[in-house]
């Protein structure tokens, strides 16, 4: 950086000298702020890091938005950073679309999915009129305006840090992970947004949103769209018995579980007692015994064989629409899908047949579809009207995200969410504690 | 390679102790030993089997950090497939087409009567019994392959691997490493200097004469691109290191995942540590071997062989050549160095001790950029794209030798 040294003790605290170049170095991330200082300080400097040009848009006027866009796009062009939290459905994508017209320079979109690329690219193109550049899923072509996955860009960021002006991370409590946060520092662009159904992260690591994209500049919640912006729903609670085996089977499991908690002072009413059972049960053989009965206890309430017959019949209620269903893990997932017979998609299954699932599962060959949590997020099911929670955690994210799967307004839809629960066991205030959403109130 | 969440260690007024284990303890021993039994018959239990096995496992003073690290390295060392009839995917598609319609036109109330019927037809159409296309439905998942080549560890090479792939681990995110080599033998030297060329790793080294050799690398936090990349090789050059005979040093500076800014990580010659290298002393890389024979295969007048020693100059300072082209009728020899994408700087550097060298000739050939034409415009400098030809860098040869 020319004349760096001559800012002398106003030198920002996140230069460093590097002697290999002979310069100051900072980390893209910091490209705006020291432009900004060297601007407002006089100081005569060339600008070679900067990568990107202005936007040519050829698409004709833009969409018009719903008021909360236009309200979320106007909190957000103050500063051109910032965080929106939006419910799924509500039309995030368009607010992107709205933020990239506004301002007017190479942009990229950064997502969770790879489904997600190819549905912002098929936006982009509709709504901007421009061919979009993809990286993510073995396409590496970068454009003006171009898509990347978190994975792809936390492998490849620092190619392309340079050549963009506006990001926006779709979905961006992700990139608050440990390691996605790396992906915000290897990026120059000055303008930022980030976009979130569900924002709040158990880790409270969404705090360094701030830092990375911007602060919170708007938010709406379910209930304040609903019915007018959002499709109408109803959220039913069924329950499942366990058989008297697998009620002894589970009292039994429970029971060791918990008599060696209690045993170690541990009352499991918080993420710290969980982290101690985790450490004292690593330390001997009754401590393991005691994990397998955790576990053992967990799977007995999420796949309760009756959950299969509920099942069952709630897609008999439904057939003729779309049903998603979801479970906690994989193997209950892989249970499912074999004694119904129905396309399966977890993070097991290849992008390839992946979309073949999704396409046949919108174009109503294959109605119904399991998963496990790889659709809890991002992937546009518009056709979508009804899931089937079998099993899940205690996150509530994970809830919310779980119900905008279906939110989506079409005409004269009306959502239905059945969540399944094994009666007497834990699995009931697992779920009044993932409840704990202005959604479900 | 063990992944941030399975590494464990101590961290003290600024510095981290990463956690080794005894590869002699008798409870270690016998854990891994259990652990690599899991592993036993080939073709064998599928991946998820595996690991639910090993889930099941306990061991009385092993941590259970330690017990999935090691499963980790067993797993990255054995190989799986998919052991199937029939092709699981058609299987399982065919399958969703025919329930999708039954669905449709029947439904079911609880598990569905037309099931097996389903099974049945598709098995059929498949060439398959029901129960293998039950079988096959979901075969080709990575949870449902079969081991088809167990890791080749013993208890004891399990738990020194466990040891150093926790500092190769701390490694991925170092920002700079020095290394202090001690008085070295010139074969030792080289073998260090090769393995540090070998991994593509920037790094600038120094003799002096009561220390020996002082190397500095980068680390992945250090340089300015594909850091990730740069961080494993990195970390696969630290097992190259343990090689040297002692006494040495390494000290990084490490960012850990658990915060608080850098931290210092000191590693000495250790008996808990060894290479699962081999040691061939003066090894030549299989891409110099490669290049050697395509200069034989040309049948030109220049023959070429992987040269040998170090060139010890002035200041402590020294080169180190890859090939030496012999050309008999004219009586002619040349030292060539091969350099993988160094900074004009560090190119410049290198010439400049070359032109120390009375005799033999000293020539670079060096992959690079067109930018770094400017480095090497008017010196002895062979520079290419993408590959080092023998018959380009042959002619290259004649040019500059007639």
């Amino acid at each position: 950086m020319e004349s760096a040294d001559r800012l002398g003790p106003s030198l920002p605290t996140y230069l460093s000298w590097d002697e290999r170049v002979r310069a100051h170095r900072c980390f893209a991330i910091h490209y705006r702020p020291l432009v900004r200082q060297l601007t407002r300080g006089g100081y005569s400097f060339q600008d070679s890091a900067r990568g990107y040009a202005e936007l040519e848009i050829a698409g004709g006027t833009p969409p018009e938005p719903f008021p909360h866009q236009a309200e979320a796009l106007a909190a957000w062009r103050r500063g051109k950073r910032g965080v929106v939290e939006l419910p799924t459905g509500s039309g995030k994508t368009l607010l992107g679309i709205l933020a990239i017209r506004e301002a007017r320079r190479d942009a990229l979109i950064v997502v969770p999915t790879l489904e997600l690329v190819a549905q912002w690219c098929l936006v982009l193109e509709r709504e901007l009129g421009i061919a979009p550049g993809a990286i993510g899923g073995g396409s590496f072509e970068i454009r003006p305006v171009t898509v990347c996955t978190y994975a792809s860009a936390y492998r490849h960021g620092e190619r392309f840090g340079d050549r963009f002006g506006l990001v926006v991370f779709d979905e961006c409590h992700h990139l608050a992970g440990e390691g996605y946060a790396r992906i915000a520092e290897c990026l120059i662009a000055p303008y930022r947004l980030g976009i979130s159904a569900t924002l709040e992260r158990e880790d409270g690591r969404h705090r360094l949103l701030e830092q990375l994209v911007g602060p919170l500049v708007y938010r709406k919640a379910i209930p304040e769209l609903s019915g007018e912006y959002l499709a109408g729903y109803r959220v039913h609670t069924l329950h499942a018995e366990l058989s008297p085996s697998e009620r002894e089977a589970y009292r039994s499991a429970r029971s060791r579980y918990l008599d060696f908690a209690r045993g170690q002072g541990i009352a499991m009413s918080s993420r710290g007692d969980w982290r101690r059972f985790l450490f004292a049960a690593s330390r001997g053989e009754e401590g393991r015994a005691a994990l397998d009965a955790y576990y053992e206890q967990r799977r007995l309430a999420f796949s309760a064989q009756a959950k299969f017959d509920v099942c069952a019949k709630l897609l008999n209620r439904h057939r003729g629409q779309r049903v998603l269903i979801f479970t906690n893990d994989n193997a209950t997932a892989y249970e499912v899908s074999r004694r119904l017979l129905l396309p399966i998609i977890t993070h097991q299954t290849l992008v390839s047949e992946r979309r073949k699932i999704l396409s046949r599962f919108h174009d109503g060959t294959w109605p119904f579809l399991v998963t496990s949590r790889v659709l809890n997020e991002g992937v546009d099911v518009p056709s979508a009207g009804v899931a089937v929670i079998l099993s899940g955690t205690a996150s509530v994210r994970e809830h919310v995200q779980r119900l905008g799967r279906i939110l989506r307004k079409q005409e004269g839809k009306q959502a239905v969410l059945y969540e399944v629960l094994t009666r007497h066991t834990a699995e009931e205030s697992t779920s009044q504690r993932r409840r704990q959403h202005d959604a479900y109130r | 390679m063990l992944t941030a969440d399975l590494l464990l260690y101590r961290r003290h007024k600024g510095r981290v102790f990463p956690h080794r284990i005894d590869p002699a303890s008798p409870a270690l021993l016998a854990a891994a030993q259990s652990l690599i039994r899991l592993f036993a018959s080939v073709p064998g239990k599928t991946r998820g089997e595996i690991e639910e096995a090993a889930s099941g496992l306990a061991y009385p003073d092993v941590p259970l950090k330690v017990q999935r690290g090691l499963l980790k390295l067993l797993f990255d060392r054995a190989e799986f497939g998919t052991e199937a009839a029939g092709d699981p995917a058609a299987i399982r598609h065919g399958l969703f087409d025919a329930a999708a319609v039954r669905w449709r036109e029947e439904g079911a109330n609880g598990p569905p009567s037309w099931r097996v019927a389903v099974l049945n037809a598709v098995a059929a159409e498949q060439g398959l019994t029901p129960a293998q296309a039950e079988a096959a439905m979901f075969a080709d998942l990575p949870s449902q392959q079969r081991l088809l080549k167990a890791p080749d560890f013993t208890p004891g090479q399990l738990l020194l691997r466990f040891n150093s792939a926790q500092i190769q681990g701390l490694l991925l995110g170092a920002q700079r490493v020095v290394v202090e080599g001690g008085r070295q033998s010139p074969q030792r030297l080289r073998q260090i200097l090769r393995w540090l060329k070998f991994f593509g790793l920037l790094f600038r080294s120094a003799t002096d004469g009561a220390e020996g050799l002082r190397v500095g690398i980068d680390g992945p936090l250090a340089v300015l691109e594909a850091s990730t990349r740069y961080g494993l090789q990195l970390a696969e050059f630290f097992p190259a290191l343990l090689l040297w005979p002692p006494p040495w040093k390494m000290r990084a500076q490490v960012r850990l995942r658990s915060g608080g800014g850098l931290h210092e990580l000191l590693v000495e010659p250790d008996p808990y540590l060894r290479s699962h290298y081999p040691d061939r002393g003066q090894w030549v890389p299989q891409s110099a071997r490669g290049f050697v024979e395509q200069v034989r295969a040309l049948g030109s007048s220049w023959q070429a062989e992987p040269a040998e020693g170090v060139l010890m100059l002035a200041d402590n300072r020294y080169l180190v050549p890859d090939f030496l082209f012999r050309h008999p009728r004219r009586t002619q020899t040349v030292l060539v160095e091969h350099l993988l994408q160094p900074s004009p700087e560090i190119l410049a550097d290198r010439l400049a001790l070359a032109r120390a060298v009375e005799s033999p000739r000293y020539l670079f050939a060096c992959r690079g950029t067109p930018a770094m034409r400017e480095a090497a415009a008017g010196a002895a400098v062979f520079l290419y794209k993408r590959n080092l030809t023998a018959a380009a860098f042959v002619d290259w040869l004649e040019q500059v030798q007639e």
